[in-house]
């Protein structure tokens, strides 16, 4: 094995990476503004892929535009769920935590009626199918895109967190939710326009995988766990924290697999356990200063 | 007062559901009740449903030509999720709750180790649709009213090997299977022949965890070692995921033999791959819908068409289907529903099928020959089809 | 109150008593299920209900209980009874282990390190092949002699079942269990007035697995098997929603919720595969129109804790 072959295994931990942290970060959003643990997150990632493949595969669309009409859906989704549902469980995180749970169910057997059992495809986008080389390094341009989609997407979050006004407020909330409301502003708008955009950022993690993985039942328990795993690997409510925890989570995954392959399926719970029992507040944050 | 009586109310609640829950149903004598425990959610409904879609249709024929010993056949299923613990109730509910006096099924081999105790108990015969692992019928889980009607991994694997054991140029094969019971076996059982008829070719292994939703650490490898022939195990999504990033990395390019088991070659695997399905993959199938060109087959598939509302049918639901065939007939043999007399009938038991004659061996083993073939792209269908098509008996990998 | 309760308590031991005699065999079969069950998610509201830990992993106890006893029994033959015992205490020792390195987090994070805990253990089962059986579990186990006969099974299931039910309701109904509740209401206030929230929370955890652990080996016993996916997520949170629908407030919530999901989930999967539906629509109704579950109805039945407000409702 030489260094080309390790050197390509650290970009496959790269994009799978990458694939994590657009799931990731709509799971950060919500969980760091509004203290929801939101279960269904796989759940968007689920509908955003069977959207996509009922756009391109079914109606013969475009990608491009499938993968927008997907993630739009799905923060309407999101936005009918938070608006009429989920804000009646304000302030009891376990009841949220099931209720979210409750939906994961309800979606998973929506999606089996509107679908079948059967499992979908969708084609690489031609412009990206094909294999990018550069010198004895072969890599699919698809998965170089998303490579290159991540960071952007995580300059274009930080943006909208440090320079706009929603971003200021967004960040006041997930520290004191209390005072954001003494304050006279409107949190229940802020969290409904939170859990909108988290969940199309779900949804567009769903519609991005679409054409690397056999879209079917199934992959919402897949992508849940390890989502909230580099959420609170990265700290609540940071999204340099949350890239950076899937980057490291990325590697994890595919050198772990190289050195100990029976492991595989264990080491987003063991990271999981470890960072919960060693650093449970994350990357980013500090430690608090009262237990 | 009013405390008591809720108490007394809530002792009957209780009471009236776990009483009630199922009450022994009076069955019509002229019925024949066959429990069917389908695997209709999770991974492998893509399987267990056209399963049921087969059964059905037997059932529909068989009471249409007049039923089996003048008596209807009643087809009663559930879902058991593919999980062993709910399989077990669910037996127990067909047999002891709804008077089943047969069970077909299940999937998956944890459900038919565990569902085929419950039959050694309640002495009722297990027929599951698809078990691939030979431990069903090893010695040590033996006993009379356990059966196993499809092919199993020593057949696949084996015949696999054969295959590549044929071209001397290939030396050098990257093996790549999920990490559980079926994946081992089917893994263990192609090396271990291949080594018997070539001991001059080397392996590389990969054991991506079941269900995993990213193989590019294992393909960046396959890549690497660009091995000769490529062996996969994996089934059902896991395998469209693993063929769309090989695609993806080019390994079709690289490698000049893929080799694949579990029925890869079905309608409803190569559908979803589109495009991204090479030709000349060697793959099998319990049944296509395009070979051959009987016209027993060819009603076949139109009857299955209709009864499953898909245009392309499945080629798993011939499982479905001959089995209840085989059942119905060893019945209408042994001349009544009586378990062992069954079990006497069934041994040794020639039905004819869709796909020609088939055997049900003394041993238990049903003699199930697999269609194998070259995927290859056509006009005539959107996804990938299997050439120079061969019907390769079970004897002829395992012999007797 | 706490007479009448022994009274029904009574009652229903009398009636499940009966029920070899009067039921089918399915029905004595069920029944043996729904004890055990019972058993476990009254468990689990020792946790929840009574101590506000939310715990996802606890289906973690409960196999190691099943396993423990399953590779002691059949592959070492140590005898029945030691066992028996071994099981649930290796689980208790686990929950020890588990229980303190997780009550140190608060809400979500506990109840994510629970869940790590439960898969990691999964991960074992199912991979661990030589000792655990791996993914096909272990088919098989045989009872002692005594145990043959349904009948027997099912009377020694509902002998165990209500002498831990006993001791469970002896537990739930002693000053010990205040001062859980009080560590429910408000950990910070109860710590400041001297108790030792994180010892009282690992005592509890450690209990709540023990009694997991052996339903965990009554489920051995009836099924005579045991499989890694008695671990899967799905289950945690089927036991978790029998906590909820039947009301965590009250010491027979999770029995009433264990009957009515047990009951239900066979009822309409003898109509529909859209199981999933029906009980996510019945969780979402639940949690959002009675999140004290079927119990909290009757707001008397809550009454012990109508001292100590409900969470929520005393905003800090």
């Amino acid at each position: 094995m030489d260094w080309t072959f390790y050197f390509t295994q650290f970009i496959a931990g790269l994009s799978q990476g990458m694939f994590l942290f657009i799931l990731a970060t709509g799971l950060s959003l919500i969980l760091g503004v509004m203290g929801i643990v939101n279960f269904a997150h796989g759940s968007f990632y689920m509908i955003g892929a069977y959207l996509t493949y009922y756009l391109v595969t079914l109606l013969g669309g475009s990608f491009w535009l499938a993968i927008i009409l997907a993630s739009v859906s799905l923060a309407g989704i999101g936005y009918l769920l938070q608006r009429f549902l989920i804000h009646r469980l304000y302030g009891r995180p376990e009841l949220q935590l099931v209720f979210t749970f409750a939906f994961v169910l309800i979606f998973s057997d929506l999606i089996k009626m509107g679908f079948g059992v059967l499992p979908k495809g969708v084609a690489y986008p031609e412009l990206l199918s094909g294999i990018f080389e550069i010198g004895p390094i072969r890599f699919p341009k698809y998965h170089i895109f998303i490579i290159t989609l991540g960071p952007i997407i995580a300059y274009l979050l930080r943006m909208l967190e440090q320079r706009t006004r929603m971003g200021r407020i967004m960040r006041a909330a997930s520290l004191n939710r209390d005072m954001v409301n003494a304050l006279g502003i409107n949190t229940e708008r802020v969290f409904t326009l939170v859990f909108g955009i988290g969940a199309f950022l779900a949804g567009l993690g769903g519609a991005l995988a679409s054409p690397t993985v056999s879209i079917a039942l199934g992959m919402d328990a897949a992508v849940v766990l390890p989502a909230f795993v580099v959420v609170i690997f990265g700290g609540l409510g940071s999204f340099a924290g949350t890239f950076f925890a899937a980057l490291i989570a990325g590697q994890v995954q595919v050198f772990g697999i190289l050195f100990f392959p029976r492991l595989a399926e264990s080491f987003i719970f063991i990271l999981m356990a470890i960072v919960l029992i060693a650093r449970p507040w994350g990357l980013s944050n500090r430690p608090p200063k009262f237990a | 007062m009013k405390k008591l009586s809720l108490i007394v109310l809530v002792i009957l609640l209780v009471g009236g559901l776990a009483f009630g829950a199922c009450a022994p149903k009076e069955e019509a004598v002229e019925e024949i009740k066959i429990g069917h425990l389908g695997l209709l959610s999770g991974a492998g409904a893509v399987a267990g449903r056209p399963i049921l879609d087969g059964a059905r249709l037997a059932v529909d024929e068989i009471n249409e030509a007049g039923g089996v010993l003048g008596a209807r056949l009643v087809l009663v299923s559930r879902d058991t999720g593919g999980r062993p613990e709910e399989a077990v109730r669910l037996t127990r509910e067909l047999i002891l709750g709804e008077g089943a006096q047969f069970i077909q099924g299940p999937f998956t081999d944890a459900c038919n180790m565990a569902v085929s105790q419950v039959g050694k108990e309640l002495e009722t015969i297990i027929f599951p649709y698809v078990a691939k692992t030979h431990r069903l019928l090893s010695p040590e889980f033996f006993h009379p009213y356990i059966f196993q009607p499809s092919s199993n991994t020593l057949y696949e694997g084996g015949y696999a090997a054969m295959i590549v054991a044929e071209n001397p140029e290939w030396k050098t094969v990257f093996v790549i299977g999920p990490d559980y019971e079926y994946g081992q076996m089917q893994c263990g059982s192609f090396m271990s022949k291949l080594t018997e008829l070539r001991p001059d070719v080397e392996f590389e292994e990969a054991w991506p965890a079941l269900f995993a939703t990213d193989f590019t650490p294992y393909i960046t490898r396959m890549v690497e070692t660009e091995p000769d022939v490529v062996f996969i195990a994996q089934w059902g999504g896991d395998f469209i995921t693993l063929m769309k990033g090989m695609a993806a990395f080019g390994v079709f390019d690289v490698v000049d033999f893929v080799v694949t088991v579990g029925e890869n070659g079905s309608p409803e695997f190569a559908i979803p791959l589109g495009d991204d399905y090479p030709e000349g993959v060697f793959a099998n199938a319990m049944d296509v819908l395009y070979w051959p060109d009987t016209p027993e087959h060819r009603a076949y598939e139109k009857a299955l068409a209709d009864i499953s509302g898909e245009p392309y049918p499945f080629g798993n639901a011939i499982q479905g289907y001959i089995g209840i065939k085989l059942l119905a007939a060893a019945i209408e043999k042994a001349g009544t529903t009586d378990s062992l007399a069954v079990v006497e009938a069934l041994e040794g038991l020639t039905i004819d099928t869709p796909l020609g004659p088939m055997t049900m061996g003394e041993d238990h083993q049903l003699r199930r020959p697999m269609i194998w073939g070259y995927t290859k792209k056509v006009p005539e269908y959107p996804f990938v089809v299997l050439d120079r098509i061969e019907l390769v008996p079970y004897e002829s990998v395992v012999p007797d | 109150m706490k007479n009448k309760e022994l009274l029904f308590g009574i009652g229903l031991f009398i009636f499940f008593a009966l029920i070899p005699v009067i039921g089918s065999k399915y029905t004595i079969y069920f029944n043996a299920q729904l004890l055990f069950t019972i058993l476990f998610a009254t468990s689990l509201n020792l946790l929840v209900g009574y101590t506000g830990l939310f715990s996802f992993g606890h289906v973690g106890f409960y196999a190691i209980g099943a396993y423990a006893f399953t590779i002691l029994y059949k592959t070492y033959g140590v005898p029945f009874g030691v066992s028996f015992v071994a099981g649930p205490l290796l689980a208790a020792g686990a929950a020890v282990i588990v229980g303190y390195l997780c009550v140190r987090l608060t809400k979500i994070y506990f109840t994510f390190l629970t869940l790590a805990f439960a898969q990691i253990i999964w991960a074992i089962a199912f991979k661990w092949t030589p000792v655990t059986g791996g993914d096909s579990g272990i088919v098989g186990i045989t009872p002692s002699s005594l145990l043959l006969p349904l009948n027997n099974t099912y009377f020694f299931t509902l002998g165990v079942v209500a002498v831990l039910m006993y001791v469970m309701y002896r537990i739930a109904h002693s000053p010990f269990s205040l001062v859980l509740n009080a560590i429910r209401e408000n950990p910070n206030r109860a710590e400041s007035i001297g108790v030792n929230v994180r010892l009282y929370q690992l005592i509890v955890f450690t209990i709540s697995g023990f009694f997991a652990g052996f339903a965990g080996v009554l489920f051995v016993l009836l099924t005579r098997s045991v499989f890694p996916d008695i671990l899967l997520v799905t289950r945690s949170i089927d036991v978790v929603a029998m906590v909820i629908v039947g009301g965590m407030y009250n010491f027979w919530g999770p029995m009433i919720g264990a009957v009515v999901l047990l009951y239900l989930n066979s009822f309409v999967k003898a109509y529909t595969e859209y199981w999933l539906l029906v009980l996510g629509t019945l969780l979402a109704v639940v949690v959002l129109f009675f999140p004290s579950g079927i119990t909290g109805i009757f707001p008397w039945l809550s009454a012990r804790f109508k001292l100590v407000a409900k969470k929520g409702e005393l905003n800090a």
